[in-house]
């Protein structure tokens, strides 16, 4: 029988030690701390891709650079690159997560696109949706 | 109460990885509980990394800082430029071209007891600082030092030739004098002060500074630039005339002027802050302080210190011993007029026989009541010409130069420590004060009843006589001397300065001609050669004469077969025109070296054409 083992962090059966920070900050110390893994994934993908190229010292590349097509076109050409960049950055940056679904949805009355990641984290249970509107 | 733990850090760190390895070091040692998730995606690490990138930043600008403090690393132009301040070197913005300029007037003939001689009634002053323009290109040069074409001296010598004849008399004469020049130009620029104002500042701004030449203020007083301003005391020059200095008059020939040691409360310094301004500071004090000549004494060292007890245990400069605290006036309810000198550069570098129009503007006739048309004559015919091209020129320093002449000068702050500072100093004074033509220093040497000497130094000097030869330096140039070395003098010395002995010689050699030369052509060239080796330039008090250098010498020159033999002989006694001090050349020679005196002494050939003789020898 194949056997599939999930790997669970260690930091998750302790639930004072905190994993990460969430977005925003705004915590009553300005920071709030989060205590899964899930949700400091979850957070670290928000970072990313609100971070632009450049933004980050010593790391010029990092970011999702989502802002740069907030004045693009909504045209099934451009959310097919879109789809392309999300998928590859993802790829170079959170080599753990793996793209279950990567759905954008167009509302033109609106101008605007969501994006619907759907995801999981390899050798664990984690599985979580992450939906970014712009 | 809560009490802050004690925290590893480390201060090794200096730029932005080891500051981020550091800080999740940092954090994982001591917030274990707090935060985990060191990803580079993690919000968290955003501050981390920002915290580490103001770490780098601030060890950039530590390295930065102390770099610049430093003149042998530092690289921003201003900091270089205090940092050469601070050693005591005045960078130059600009490069002055140096030439030789030959200046020409006629003189009138005149008949005195039947003798047709140049009329020196009709002689021409050619103030200092007086420009010359060139035929071609913008670059005029300037003479620092006044023509008076009535004095001929050793140091200043007139050429005298006749210029035209009338028949079989001469009609007019030709003066020739040369003067040193630099490329310069003088700018005139003028600043209004009202209420005093302490430190106060003014600044220049032009190309090619070359620096202050005079400021002086509505009422005619002078300022003087000094190095800083706590600096009270400045060499001053004045004529040796009758009236400033009668006892020393007689020397004005040889020493045209005489070195005093003023006390100035009108006082400036300048230095640049960039290439292009140059900034002059004043003092802070006020008009109630006056200029002095000052000699001191012990009633005036350290007058401005206010417990007596200090004077024990002050440090004192010669050029600032009284201690006041004004650093000179602060100028007030005045107008400083500042005259300043530009030019330099490249371009200045310009051809010879360019320089051929001098500017009349301050050029006068010695004498008054003279006849209006020769006079207008004679006027007319100042001229004026560069033999040589101008060199020199070039831009300022550059930043290397800065900092490598900066560093030089370390090792020769103004003070004369050991006895070759001495020597170089007293061979640095300017000609104009009285030039020496030799010098040597040695210890005092002790007789058999000595256990010491009043003085620490024998300076022994020679000057020049109007026809080039060593003559004993004069009373007045030896006090002008003494006063240029006082002020850098260390106050345990003690200098006493004396005529160094003369020792004339000739020189008889006998030579053996290869049979193909003829006998006078190598001859001569035997005296040509000998002549060069007995230049006065190449000769030092106590330098003995190597006589194997001697034969080598005359064996090298075309023609000779064999020098046979070289004889020395002493030449002595004043009526002949020799020196009173005879000696003995056999005694003094040995192993085929002829050794000076024991008492500092100098070889001369004082005549070379009737005193080096030669003769062909059969073989």
């Amino acid at each position: 029988m194949a056997f599939n083992p999930q790997q669970i962090s260690p930091i998750d059966f302790n639930p004072s030690a905190a994993v990460g920070v969430d977005l925003p900050f705004n915590g009553n110390a300005v920071f709030k701390s989060n205590y899964q893994t899930k949700d400091a994934i979850k957070n670290n993908l928000i970072n990313f891709f609100l971070t632009n190229p450049g933004d980050r010292f010593l790391n010029p590349s990092f970011g999702g650079g989502l802002r740069e097509f907030v004045f693009t076109q909504i045209s099934d050409d451009n959310i097919d690159f879109l789809k392309e960049d999300i998928s590859s950055k993802l790829e170079l940056y959170f080599s753990n997560i793996i793209i279950t679904s990567l759905n954008i949805f167009r509302n033109d009355d609106f101008n605007s696109i969501n994006i619907e990641l759907n995801y999981e984290v390899s050798n664990t249970n984690i599985t979580d949706t992450l939906n970014i509107e712009f | 109460m809560a009490t802050t733990p004690n925290r590893d850090i480390k201060y090794l760190n200096r730029d932005f990885t080891d500051f981020r390895n550091r800080l999740i070091e940092f954090t994982q040692t001591y917030f274990p509980d707090t935060y985990n998730d060191f990803s580079q995606a993690s919000p968290g690490m955003l501050f981390m990394e920002q915290s580490a990138y103001v770490g780098d930043v601030l060890s950039f600008y530590l390295d930065n800082q102390i770099q610049e403090n430093f003149i042998q690393y530092a690289r921003q132009t201003n900091n270089i430029f205090e940092l050469a301040y601070m050693f005591g070197y005045k960078p130059k913005t600009t490069g002055v071209a140096q030439t030789d300029i030959d200046f020409y007037q006629q003189l009138p003939a005149k008949t005195i007891s039947g003798s047709t001689v140049p009329d020196f009634d009709y002689a021409l002053t050619i103030n200092d600082n007086t420009t010359v323009s060139p035929s071609q290109g913008n670059s005029s040069f300037l003479i620092q030092d006044k023509i008076d074409f009535s004095i001929s001296s050793s140091q200043d010598p007139t050429e005298l030739s006749v210029y035209q004849i009338s028949g079989t008399t001469p009609q007019y004469y030709l003066l020739k004098k040369t003067r040193k020049a630099i490329s310069s130009k003088i700018n005139t620029t003028s600043y209004n002060f009202t209420t005093p104002t302490q430190f106060t500042t003014i600044n220049l701004n032009a190309s090619n500074i070359i620096k202050i030449l005079d400021i002086v203020d509505s009422e005619g007083n002078t300022w003087y630039e000094v190095d800083h301003l706590g600096q009270e005391m400045v060499y001053n020059k004045i004529s040796n005339t009758n009236v400033n200095d009668p006892n020393n008059v007689q020397d004005s020939g040889e020493v045209p002027y005489l070195l005093k040691l003023n006390k100035v409360q009108r006082r400036f310094s300048t230095r640049f802050t960039s290439l292009s301004n140059l900034q002059i500071q004043f003092g802070a004090g006020t008009t109630k302080d006056s200029d002095e000549v000052i000699t001191p004494n012990p009633n005036n060292i350290g007058i401005g210190l206010p417990f007596k007890q200090d004077k024990l245990t002050s440090a004192y400069s010669p050029t600032n011993f009284l201690y006041t605290d004004t650093y000179g006036i602060s100028p007030s309810n005045t107008t400083l007029t500042v005259r300043y000198l530009t030019g330099g550069g490249v371009s200045s570098n310009i051809p010879s026989n360019t320089l051929t129009t001098p500017s009349t503007t301050d050029i006068t006739f010695n004498n008054i009541n003279l006849n209006q048309t020769t006079a207008d004559y004679i006027f007319s015919s100042i001229s004026s010409n560069n033999p040589q091209a101008a060199s020199g020129g070039r831009g300022g320093d550059t930043l290397e130069e800065i900092r490598q002449n900066s560093l030089a000068l370390i090792a020769s702050q103004q003070r004369s420590v050991t006895a070759e500072d001495y020597l170089v100093r007293a061979l640095s004074m300017p000609s104009e004060y009285g030039a020496l033509s030799k010098a040597y220093i040695e210890k005092p040497k002790l007789t058999d009843d000595q256990v010491s000497t009043i003085e620490t130094l024998n300076l022994f000097c020679l000057g020049l006589n109007s026809l080039g030869q060593y003559s004993q330096p004069s009373n007045t140039l030896k006090k002008n001397l003494r006063t240029y070395l006082s002020q850098n003098r260390i106050i345990g010395d003690n200098i006493e300065i004396r005529n160094a002995f003369i020792i004339n010689l000739a020189v008889n050699f006998e030579i053996i001609v290869l049979p193909e030369f003829n006998n006078n052509e190598v001859l001569l060239g035997c005296i040509a050669e000998l002549k060069d080796y007995f230049t006065r330039d190449k000769w030092q008090i106590n330098q003995p004469i190597m006589l194997r250098d001697i034969f080598i010498l005359l064996d090298k020159i075309n023609g000779v077969q064999t020098v046979k033999n070289i004889v020395f002989n002493n030449k002595a006694g004043t009526t002949s025109g020799y020196s009173q001090y005879s000696y003995d050349i056999n005694g003094a020679t040995q192993n085929q070296v002829i050794y000076p005196s024991l008492d500092p002494s100098i070889f001369e050939v004082k005549y070379p054409n009737q005193d080096i003789k030669g003769k062909v020898v059969p073989l």
